[in-house]
């Protein structure tokens, strides 16, 4: 089953002789529980593809279905609600919020939905990233790799089918970088969440079950790992 | 943490030091509208009970209305109470005395001192028959009567006596013109005026139940009895305070209060949404991470509302505290230092009034302030998440070479270079100048509207019936030695024809002695007052429009001439229409012949007191006069002393606000471009370069705003001159160079300071700190 769609998905910046192309009609899809690896040069396209993944930005033309849902045609209001439950993010810069506990960190989006959090589970996923000790802490008293554990650990909490990375090892030494991808595939495989990952790290690619390579807009898959 | 806007509250705990500005603001705006509207608040519930204590507590007072129809108002249910109220001789010019004093004489009824004129009995009680009278307190402390006593009244018609049932307290009027007041039952009263024949014009007082909806009752009684305005004349004074009536005092004190409060809230609004908008910018990585992680567009708008309404938990208990201690501390200075017309200042009230329109204030300044940067953040798009590495507008040219002109041209550069941001900065400055120099147009009023207390003004004075020339020297040496007079100054007085320059007029000539020049001195406009002194035969006179006399003029008196040698500004004596001409005691002698003194003024020593009053009487024969000016002059110097502190902390409070504003501004444009200046450091430029960069900027802000400012600041403070000054008092606009002086050094001065201080917060942490501290 597909958790992912996207069809003939292009994107155009800017007019004229300034026009970008910085997607040219991609179209694929990704299996639930998939943890998809996208690679390519700088500037080829990657983070375009994952903001429109994401619903952060519009297309210029084509289609991105989550779950069979259509989240580009949402509105700004539906397009909330649905990210806050469906999608989680984690950000090469952490973007964790430094007044902030790890453990108020983690929760924060289940408060914005007007949720309880769920204690048992945050225990749990503490435990899973190894935060346990450091709940209290706050982002600025944590190394960068525990940072982006905590990051993690908020992507997951709301319990989102889609989890989109760009490089999120990209300010992590390697490693650290090992670490959190460790942690990040062993969590998606625990809790059966499918992640979309950029990297620009060769061995960390090819830990995904699948690669996905972009250059100059156009998407080629390279396949899946056999297991 | 149970919801997503703790985190405001959290955030705001954490980043005191950022926002202590905004809330030094809102501190400021609390405080000033506190105190603001609890003083007039205290000045209202003074003056309803000062009003009350001197006008009487009264509504409307009915003339000429027969006596049946106006007792009559006794069956409408709205009227509390209502009494007969009449005088004999109230102008002094008729022949009633007591003793050789003149005599007003009252006629009223019980339920008046009861009522009306609560105050006023101070001892005894009001005449319970037709041969019993109060008298006012000086005919105690004068002429020695006592309860009990019988006094006697001198009348046209004949002597009648009564017999003292008890004193009223003296009026400023009665002490002034040294005379007596009695108060007569309404029907004693009646049959005397009969004897004497006097035209009487009884007045009924009415005082109504409740204070609200009194116009109503009025035009219903006016339309019911068919009186006309002629017939039914309202205590202004009294239901102008209670707000009755349409123009008053206490209505533009609270005008005034209104404007403050707006001038306040919306440089507060200004000031606060300025440095908010900068913050909202500064954190758009964070707002649009906020959106990635669920947040919706109406969450992120709270949560920057609920960051402003934290700032409002510490800064309302502070603003409100302080602002009621400063009250109690100028009510206690206006009640006991001051005094006078300020005595019954309330001190140690709260004005509930005053209070809740701060914290009110305080909300919708905040509320109004935090609405556009909340939309600003709201608007942010979650991309903005993603946007971590920006890209720094300044590329890798070296900055080690970079020599003095350079980095202060580049900070001009800076400056002008982003238009709108400099659009902003030169109306926040201008803002503040046209501020000040509208406000100071009240300075120029003051010395203008109200009459203070000259060096010169006495505290009695001394006279002979009709101005005669009786009072000589040895009698003012007399006057001197008493104990507790200070000083005693007399004036030699003649209506003399002299030859004009171009023809005969009258003028009044005045001998001065040697304290009063002195005085006069510090009004000389043009001239010299000393050869006025010293030389027989020079006179001075005083600027005026009814004054043709000028510097330099001659006049010819008796034969002799006289030479204008000195123009004044001012003078003790009040326009007559005959020029005034003030000359030395021998130059009078020398035209006018020896001649004594018409009046002698008396200044007393701080510590004397009725004693000294009561010995100077005692030196008078009966054709003397005297008059105790000591009320009103204390009632001058109160009201002007109030009015001078009022309009000297209004000024300083607008140019408190106004440098404020402006280093507000500065060190918000500096936090603002923080990561810039901290790229610039680390590409090469060091802190003094730096320095002057970011000074350089800050004074072109200055220069901009300054123009701007002026350009239409000046043309308000002319506009408003004209119709506060020019129109009444004929002086012309003049360029306000002082005020001008005041506001560009405080706009130079603090824009100088805004800019020292994060520059040396920018040179104190590293240049790593700097770059990070926005990530
Ligand atoms: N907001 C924008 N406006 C104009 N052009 C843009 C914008 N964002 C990206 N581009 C262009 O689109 C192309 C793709 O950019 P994108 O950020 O997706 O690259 P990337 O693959 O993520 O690169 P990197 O690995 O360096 O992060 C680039 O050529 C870039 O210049
Ligand atoms: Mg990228």
């Amino acid at each position: 089953m597909n958790l992912l769609e996207v069809q003939s998905l292009s994107k155009t910046y800017g007019s004229g002789n300034t026009a970008v192309r910085a997607l040219k009609d991609v179209t694929f899809s990704v299996r639930k529980g998939e943890f998809v690896a996208i690679v390519g040069e700088s500037g080829s396209g990657k983070s375009t593809l994952l903001n429109m993944l994401g619903a952060l930005d519009a297309p210029t033309s084509g289609k991105v279905f989550v779950d069979g849902k259509d989240i580009l045609s949402m509105n700004d209001n539906t397009q909330t609600v649905f990210r806050r439950r469906n999608i989680g993010f984690i950000f090469q810069s952490f973007n964790l919020i430094p007044e902030l506990t790890v453990e108020q960190n983690i929760v924060f989006p289940t408060l914005l939905d007007y949720q309880k959090p769920d204690t048992q589970y945050l225990d749990e996923l503490l435990a899973v990233l190894n935060l346990r000790e450091r709940k209290n802490h706050l982002p600025s008293q944590l190394s960068g790799g525990q940072q982006q554990r905590v990051a993690i650990g908020r992507a997951l909490f709301t319990r989102p089918s889609l989890i989109l990375a760009d490089e999120p090892t990209g300010n992590l030494d390697s490693e650290n970088s090992r670490e959190v991808i460790a942690l990040l595939k062993e969590a998606s495989a625990k809790y059966e969440r499918t992640v979309i990952m950029i990297t620009h790290n060769q061995s960390i690619a090819q830990s995904a079950d699948r690669i996905l390579r972009v250059s100059d807009g156009v998407v080629s898959d390279l396949g899946r790992r056999e297991g | 943490m149970r919801n997503y806007l703790e985190l405001a509250k959290i955030h705001a705990r954490h980043n005191k030091r950022q926002s202590r500005m905004t809330v030094f603001c809102i501190v400021l705006a609390v405080f000033l509208v506190t105190s603001a509207f609890s003083m007039v608040d205290f000045e209202y519930m003074h003056m309803t009970e000062k009003l009350i204590k001197d006008w009487g507590n009264w509504h409307i007072l009915l003339n000429s209305v027969p006596k049946e129809e106006a007792e009559r108002v006794w069956e409408e249910a709205s009227v509390q109470t209502a009494c007969w109220y009449d005088t004999l001789n109230y102008n002094l010019d008729k022949n009633f005395y007591l003793d050789g004093r003149p005599l007003c004489i009252v006629g009223t009824e019980s339920s008046f001192l009861d009522d009306i004129a609560v105050e006023v009995l101070r001892e005894g009680c009001f005449p319970q028959n037709d041969s019993e009278t109060l008298l006012s307190l000086n005919a105690k402390n004068i002429s020695g009567y006592a309860v009990g006593d019988s006094a006697t009244f001198q009348t046209p018609a004949g002597e009648c006596s009564y017999m003292v049932c008890g004193f009223i307290s003296d009026t400023s009027g009665s002490l002034a013109s040294d005379s007596i007041i009695a108060i007569l039952d309404y029907a004693a009263f009646e049959s005397l005026a009969e004897e004497n024949g006097q035209v009487r014009e009884a007045q009924y007082y009415i005082q109504f139940k409740k204070s609200l909806g009194i116009q109503r009752t009025i035009a219903e009684l006016k339309a019911l009895h068919g009186w006309t305005e002629e017939n039914v004349s309202e205590n202004t004074a009294l239901l102008g305070i209670m707000g009755m009536s349409s123009s008053n005092y206490v209505v533009g004190l609270y005008g005034i209060a209104a404007i403050l409060v707006l001038l306040v809230m919306l440089t507060g609004i200004f000031m606060i949404s300025g440095s908010m908008n900068a913050n909202v910018s500064e954190r758009a990585q964070f707002f649009g991470m906020l959106r990635c992680i669920g947040a919706g567009k109406r969450q992120v708008r709270h949560i920057v509302t609920c960051e402003a309404l934290a700032w409002l938990q510490s800064a309302l208990p502070i603003g409100v505290i302080s602002s009621i201690i400063a009250c109690w501390g100028v009510c206690a200075v206006l009640a006991c230092g001051i005094g006078g017309e300020w005595e019954g200042m309330p001190v140690g009230k709260i004005s509930v009034t005053g209070v809740s329109l701060g914290i009110l204030v305080g909300f919708i300044t905040v509320l109004l302030s935090a609405s556009s940067p909340a939309r600003k953040a709201a608007k942010v798009s979650p991309i903005a998440a993603l946007s971590g590495n920006q890209t720094c507008a300044f590329s890798g040219k070296s900055w080690r070479n970079v020599t003095r002109a350079a980095d202060i041209s580049l900070g001009i550069r800076h400056a002008v270079s982003k238009k709108k941001n400099l659009l902003m900065m030169t109306g926040s400055f201008a803002l503040s100048i046209i501020l000040f120099l509208s406000i100071s147009v009240m300075l120029g009023w003051i010395t203008h509207a109200l009459t203070t207390n000259k060096p010169y003004t006495p505290d009695i004075c001394v006279y002979c019936d009709g101005y005669a020339a009786q009072l000589d020297n040895q009698f003012a040496e007399q006057l001197r030695n008493i104990e507790g007079v200070k000083c005693a100054y007399g004036r030699k007085h003649i209506l003399a024809d002299v030859q004009l320059n171009a023809g005969v007029g009258s003028i009044d000539l005045i001998s001065y002695d040697d304290i009063q020049f002195q005085w006069a001195t510090k009004d000389c406009l043009r001239g010299n007052v000393a050869d006025v002194r010293d030389e027989i035969g020079n006179v001075m006179v005083v600027f005026g429009k009814g004054n043709p006399l000028d510097l330099g003029d001659t006049l010819e008196l008796n034969g002799k001439t006289l030479h204008v040698s000195a123009l004044l500004s001012d003078s003790p004596f009040s326009e007559s229409g005959i020029p005034t001409v003030i000359c030395s005691e021998e130059t009078f002698e020398d035209f006018c012949g020896a001649s004594n003194y018409s009046v002698i003024d008396l200044q007393l020593k701080k510590s004397a007191g009725d004693e000294t009053v009561a010995q100077i009487r005692e030196l008078l024969s009966d054709n003397l006069g005297l008059s105790d000016r000591r009320a009103s002059k204390t009632e001058v110097n109160s009201t002007y002393l109030a009015f001078a502190i009022l309009v000297y902390s209004f000024l300083a409070m607008v140019t408190l606000i106004a440098a404020f504003n402006i280093m507000n501004s500065v060190s918000m444009s500096v936090a603002a471009k923080r990561r810039e200046y901290g790229m610039m450091r680390a590409i090469g430029l060091d802190k003094r370069q730096l320095t002057r960069m970011i000074k350089a900027e800050a004074m072109t802000y200055a220069v901009s705003g300054c123009l701007a400012g002026c350009a239409f600041g000046l043309p308000l403070n002319s506009c408003f001159y004209k119709m506060a000054i020019t129109n009444y008092w004929g002086t012309p606009w003049k360029l306000p160079i002082a005020e001008l002086l005041i506001i560009f050094t405080v706009v130079f001065g603090s824009s100088l300071i805004a800019a020292y201080v994060p520059v040396k917060r920018l040179s104190e942490s590293s240049i790593v700190e700097t770059i990070n501290v926005f990530f």
